[in-house]
C-alpha cells in the first residue's frame, strides 16, 4: 500500500517537473531563437535553420542595429531613439508614480464626501480604449505646442498612468490599518508628515510594482509613440517597426533580432532584477 | 488633573445617527469605562473625543477648555489603539519621540521623557528594536509608554487588551489599574468586555445603539441596573430573566415560578416598590442573577429573607469553586450558581433559595426598571 | 473657533486631489465627449464642428471591413482569452506543487510580460515566416512534407496573432491564478482528502469554483488586452494579408491617420468604447460594491 503510493508519488513528481520544464521550453524558445539569429550572419541563417547554432559568433549585427541600420530616412540605427525612450520614460514613470502615491493615499486614509465616487470614476479610465481619445489627443497636443515633442509624450504617458499608479497605490494603503494614521494625528502630525514619515518609509513594495509595471508600459507603448512623436522624437519601438518593417532593403533578419534584444533590454533587465518583488506585489493586490 | 464634560453630543454618517445625544460628566482624574456589543458606538465616542472624527452637534470640554473643535494634538490627550498602531519603520525610541519632536520639546526634555516612561513601563532594554521584532505584549507596553511620555490630562484607551491572549490581558489589565493610580489622571477606556469594565472603572456607561442606557459605578451598575438591556449585558454568567405575572393576595405580592414538573413555587416579592402595584395581573420580566437563586448562602443572616425554590436539575457544568445548575422555571431555562458541596445528579430535583430583596423587575414592553 | 492650521488640514487631501480631478475631467471623460462630438460631424482631415447626425455610425455599420474587423476581434478576443484561462491555469496548479526553484519557473513564465508587443510581433514572425522558420526547422529534421504558412494565408493569419499573444500574456494570467490558489480555504481542501477525493477531483469540484472572482478579473483584463491589441498585428501582419487580420484598433487608426477620414474614424473610437463598457462597467460596479 505505502510502496504503491510511493511510486505514485514519484511518478506524479517526475510528471509535474517534465510538464513544467516543457512549458520553460516553450516560453524560452523566442528568445533563444532571437539571440542565436542575431549572433549569426546571414548567410548562415538562410543555410541553416532556427535552432542551428551559429558557427561563428558575430557581433556586427548588433553594431549595425545599434548605430549604422537604416530607420526612416537616417542611417542612425537604433540608439537615438534608444535615448529618446529613455528621455521619455524616466520622467514619466517618475511623476505618475508620485502623483499616484499621493492620490492613493488621499483615497485611502482622507476620505471625504464624493471621494469614493471620484475613485470610481478614475478608475473606468484604466480600460477605456485609448482610440477613443486619440483624436482630441491630438488636437489638443497642436494648440499646446506639445505635437512631435518627447515632453509631449511624457504628458500623455503621465495622464493616461495615473489611474492605474492611483490604484496600486490606495490598494497598497488600504491594507495600513488607520490607527496608525490617528496615532500620528494626536500625536501631532499633519496630512504631509504622516505620509513622509509613517507611510513613505514602508512603501517601497509598492513602489517597486509600481515603478516595473509603469517602466514595462511606457517603454513598450507603440499607439502613442506613432500618433505624437515626430521622425526624430520616436520612441524605440516605433524605431524598431521601421527597421523590421522597411520595405525597400534586403530583409536582416539578424539585424531585426539584435535591435529587437536591444530594445527589450532595459525591460527585461528590470523585470529579471526585480521581478521578484513585482510578484510578490501582483500576488498581494491580485487576492483582493 | 481635568474633567470631562460631554453635553448633548450627536455623530452621523450621512443620515445615520450613530451617537443620539451623549451626556457625560466625568470628575478629573476618574476612570471612565465605554462597554457596549459591538457597534454600539462606544468607539465612535472616543474617536470624537480624541477630535479624530467630527461632530454633528454638541460640546466637549476638557477641564474649563472647549476642545470640541480643537484638533487632535491641540487637546492635551494620548489614545492607546487595539492594535498598538506603532510606526512600523521606527524603532521604540523612535516611535516615542515622535511626537515629543513634534511638540518641539528640548533634546533633554525628549530624554528625560523617554527614560521615564521607559521605567515605568520596564521597556528599557527595548527602546532600540522596531515593533516587528516585539511580542504583542511588548508592543502595547510600548504603545503606553508612548501615550505616557506626552503627559496628558487624559488618556483615551481604545480596545487595549482584545489583541491579547487571555493570561496576558489579566496581566495587563492590573499594570493599566496601577498606572492609573500612578499618573492620576482622568481616563476614557473602551472596551466590550464587562469583566474589564467593572475591574477598571470608577464610572461605567453601558452603550446600546448610540444611546448611553446607564452611567453609574460598578457597583450600582451590577446592583441597580436600570433597564433590561443593563441587567443583562454586566455579569457572569448573565442575570436570568423569566416572564411572570404580579398577584395580589391578602395585601401581598407574589409570583409563581413554576418547575419543570409543573409544581408551583409561591415567592412573596415583600413592598418596597412604588410601582408594582399598577402591574397586577399583568406579565412582567423578573431578573434573578445566578447566585442569587442558590443552595447555600454563606451569611446566615440572611436567612429569613430567603424563600424556597424546588427544581429539577437538567444539566450541571462543574467550573471548580461553583456549579452551574441548568434550571427550568416558568418554562424557561436559567442558570443557578450553587456550590459544589452535596452534588446531586443530573435529572433529581433540588431545593434552592431565591435572596428576594435581589430580585428585579422590569417593564415588559419599556424594558425600563419597575422601582 | 476652527483655527486656520485646521481649515488647511481639511482642504489638503482635496488640493492634493484637484490636479488629478482636473485631469480625468478634461482627458478622459471629456475628451471621450469630445470625441462623441466629432463622431457626429462630416469631419475629413480636419474637424469641422456642424453637426452631421449619425450618418458616420450608419456608415460604419454598412462597412465590411468594420465587421471583418469586429469577426477577427470575437475569434481573436474568444480564442486568446480561453488559451491564456487554460494555460495559464495549469501552469499555477503546477507551480503550486510545493515544487522546487519555484521562483525560477515563475520567472520565466512571467517574463514575456515584459517584452513589448512590438518585439514579440517581430520575434513571433521571424519564428513563423514560412521560408526560414519553424517550417524550414521541422523539414531540417525530417518532415520534408511540412508546410506552416499561417503567417501568409488570409484564412488563418489571425491565428498567429492568437499564438504570440497567448505566449506573451499567459504567464500573467498564471501569476493570478496562483494568488488565488494560494487564498483557497485549506480547511475544505482537508477535509475533501478525509473524505477520500481524488487531488485531480478536489481541484476541479472544490478548488477551481473557488476560483471565481480570479477568473472573471482575469477575463477582464484580457479581454481589455484583446481590445486595445494593436502593435503586435502592426508587427506580425499590418492586418495582413490583404484586411484578413485587421481590427477594430487598427481600423481606428488607420481612417483617421492615414486615410484622413476623422469623423468615421471617431465612431469607430466610440463604438470600441461602447464594447469594452459593457464589460468593465458591470464588473467595476460588483467590484466597488464588494468593497463597500
Amino acid at each position: 500500500m505505502t510502496k504503491t503510493n510511493n511510486i505514485q508519488s514519484i511518478l506524479s513528481r517526475i510528471l509535474i517537473y517534465t510538464l513544467l520544464i516543457i512549458s520553460a521550453i516553450y516560453f524560452l524558445l523566442p528568445l533563444f531563437v532571437m539571440i542565436i539569429t542575431s549572433l549569426k550572419d546571414i548567410d548562415e541563417i538562410k543555410n541553416g535553420n532556427l535552432l542551428s547554432l551559429p558557427k561563428e559568433i558575430t557581433f556586427a549585427p548588433w553594431i549595425e542595429a545599434w548605430s549604422e541600420a537604416r530607420i526612416g530616412s537616417e542611417t542612425s540605427g537604433i540608439k537615438p531613439f534608444f535615448i529618446n525612450s529613455i528621455i521619455m520614460t524616466v520622467p514619466a514613470v517618475l511623476i505618475s508614480s508620485i502623483i499616484g502615491a499621493f492620490n492613493g493615499y488621499v483615497f485611502s486614509k482622507w476620505r471625504f464626501k464624493g471621494s469614493e465616487v471620484f475613485f470610481s470614476l478614475l478608475l473606468f479610465g484604466c480600460f477605456i480604449p485609448f482610440q477613443v481619445i486619440l483624436l482630441p489627443m491630438s488636437q489638443t497636443m497642436g494648440y499646446l505646442g506639445l505635437s512631435g515633442s518627447v515632453g509631449g509624450l511624457i504628458f500623455v504617458h503621465v495622464v493616461y498612468g495615473i489611474a492605474f499608479t492611483t490604484l496600486f497605490f490606495r490598494n497598497f494603503y488600504v491594507s495600513i490599518p488607520n490607527e496608525l494614521i490617528n496615532a500620528a494625528r494626536i500625536d501631532g502630525a499633519g496630512f504631509f508628515r504622516i505620509f513622509f514619515k509613517i507611510l513613505l518609509p514602508v512603501s517601497l513594495p509598492i513602489f517597486m510594482v509600481c515603478i516595473i509595471w509603469q517602466m514595462t508600459q511606457i517603454w513598450n507603448e507603440f499607439l502613442f509613440g506613432i500618433i505624437f512623436s515626430d521622425a526624430d522624437t520616436q520612441p524605440v519601438t516605433v524605431a524598431l517597426n521601421n527597421l523590421v518593417n522597411a520595405t525597400s532593403t534586403v530583409k536582416k533578419y539578424n539585424v531585426d533580432m539584435a535591435a529587437t534584444l536591444i530594445a527589450v533590454a532595459p525591460t527585461l533587465l528590470a523585470y529579471i532584477i526585480s521581478g521578484k518583488y513585482f510578484v510578490k506585489g501582483l500576488m498581494a493586490g491580485a487576492v483582493k | 488633573m481635568k474633567s470631562l464634560i460631554i453635553k448633548d453630543l450627536y455623530k452621523k454618517y450621512g443620515d445615520v445617527e450613530v451617537l443620539k445625544g451623549i451626556n457625560i460628566s466625568l470628575q478629573a482624574g476618574e476612570f471612565l469605562v465605554l462597554v457596549g456589543p459591538s457597534g454600539c458606538g462606544k468607539s465612535t465616542l472616543l474617536s470624537t473625543i480624541a477630535g479624530l472624527e467630527d461632530i454633528y452637534k454638541g460640546s466637549i470640554s476638557l477641564g474649563e477648555v472647549d476642545i470640541t473643535n480643537l484638533s487632535p494634538k491641540d487637546r492635551g490627550l494620548a489614545m492607546v489603539f487595539q492594535s498598538y498602531a506603532l510606526y512600523p519603520s521606527m524603532t521604540v525610541r523612535e516611535n516615542i519621540e515622535f511626537g515629543l519632536k513634534i511638540s518641539k520639546y528640548s533634546k533633554q526634555e525628549i530624554e528625560t521623557r523617554i527614560a521615564n516612561s521607559a521605567s515605568i513601563l520596564h521597556i528599557e532594554d527595548l527602546l532600540d528594536r522596531k515593533p516587528s521584532q516585539l511580542s504583542g505584549g511588548q508592543r502595547q507596553r510600548i504603545a503606553i509608554a508612548r501615550s505616557i511620555s506626552r503627559e496628558p490630562d487624559m488618556y483615551l484607551f481604545d480596545e487595549p487588551l482584545s489583541n491579547l491572549d487571555a493570561k496576558l490581558r489579566v496581566k495587563m489589565r492590573a499594570e493599566i489599574k496601577k498606572l492609573h493610580k500612578r499618573v492620576k489622571k482622568t481616563i476614557v477606556y473602551v472596551t466590550h468586555d464587562q469583566i474589564e469594565a467593572m475591574t477598571l472603572a470608577d464610572k461605567i456607561a453601558i452603550m446600546n445603539k448610540g444611546v448611553i442606557q446607564q452611567f453609574d459605578s460598578p457597583i450600582n451598575m451590577y446592583e441597580n441596573p436600570c433597564n433590561l438591556f443593563t441587567a443583562g449585558f454586566i455579569g457572569s454568567p448573565s442575570m436570568n430573566f423569566i416572564e411572570v405575572v404580579i398577584n395580589k393576595e391578602n395585601d401581598k405580592l407574589f409570583i409563581n415560578l413554576k418547575n419543570s414538573n409543573g409544581d408551583d413555587n409561591i415567592i412573596y416579592v415583600g413592598n418596597d416598590f412604588e410601582n408594582l402595584d399598577n402591574y397586577i395581573g399583568k406579565k412582567v420580566i423578573v431578573g434573578i442573577r445566578p447566585e442569587h437563586i442558590q443552595n447555600a448562602f454563606r451569611d446566615s443572616s440572611l436567612k429569613d429573607k430567603l424563600q424556597n425554590v424546588e427544581a429539577t436539575i437538567e444539566i450541571q457544568e462543574l467550573i471548580g469553586s461553583d456549579v452551574f445548575l441548568h434550571i427550568t422555571l416558568n418554562d424557561t431555562e436559567i442558570i443557578s450558581r450553587v456550590s459544589p458541596n452535596g452534588a446531586k445528579d443530573d435529572g433529581e430535583s433540588i431545593s434552592l433559595h431565591v435572596w428576594t430583596k435581589k430580585i428585579l423587575f422590569f417593564d415588559i414592553d419599556s424594558e425600563q426598571r419597575i422601582r | 473657533m476652527k483655527s486656520k492650521l485646521n481649515f488647511l488640514e481639511h482642504y489638503l487631501p482635496k488640493i492634493v486631489l484637484a490636479p488629478t480631478f482636473l485631469i480625468m475631467i478634461i482627458f478622459i471623460y471629456g475628451f471621450i465627449a469630445w470625441n462623441f462630438i466629432l463622431s457626429l460631424t462630416n469631419s475629413k482631415l480636419l474637424p469641422i464642428y456642424t453637426f452631421s447626425g449619425f450618418k458616420q455610425y450608419y456608415a460604419l455599420f454598412d462597412s465590411g471591413k468594420w465587421w471583418l474587423a469586429m469577426e477577427n476581434l470575437f475569434i481573436f478576443s474568444s480564442l486568446f482569452i480561453s488559451f491564456c484561462l487554460a494555460i495559464g491555469l495549469l501552469l499555477a496548479i503546477f507551480i503550486d506543487q510545493k515544487i522546487k526553484f519555484e521562483g525560477f519557473f515563475r520567472t520565466i513564465y512571467l517574463y514575456p510580460m515584459a517584452l513589448s508587443f512590438i518585439a514579440t510581433g517581430t520575434v513571433w514572425q521571424w519564428m513563423l515566416n514560412p521560408g526560414l522558420g519553424l517550417e524550414k526547422l521541422l523539414i531540417d529534421l525530417g518532415f520534408s512534407n511540412f508546410t506552416f504558412d499561417w503567417l501568409v494565408d488570409s484564412e488563418m493569419a489571425i491565428y498567429t496573432i492568437i499564438i504570440a499573444a497567448v505566449w506573451q500574456s499567459c504567464g500573467f494570467v498564471m501569476i493570478l491564478l496562483l494568488a488565488g490558489l494560494r487564498g483557497v480555504n485549506y480547511e475544505v481542501v482537508n477535509a475533501a482528502k478525509i473524505d477520500g477525493a481524488s487531488m485531480p477531483l478536489i481541484y476541479w469540484k472544490i478548488i477551481i469554483p473557488q476560483l471565481g472572482p480570479v477568473f472573471f478579473s482575469s477575463i477582464i483584463i484580457l479581454l481589455h488586452i484583446a481590445i486595445k491589441t494593436f502593435d503586435l498585428v502592426i508587427a506580425m501582419t499590418k492586418g495582413g494579408p490583404g484586411f484578413s487580420t485587421i481590427l477594430p484598433s487598427m481600423f481606428m487608426y488607420d481612417y483617421s491617420f492615414a486615410r484622413n477620414k476623422l469623423a468615421f474614424g471617431a465612431s469607430s473610437g466610440m463604438m470600441m468604447l461602447f464594447f469594452v463598457m459593457i464589460f468593465v462597467v458591470p464588473y467595476l460596479y460588483i467590484e466597488l460594491r464588494k468593497k463597500n
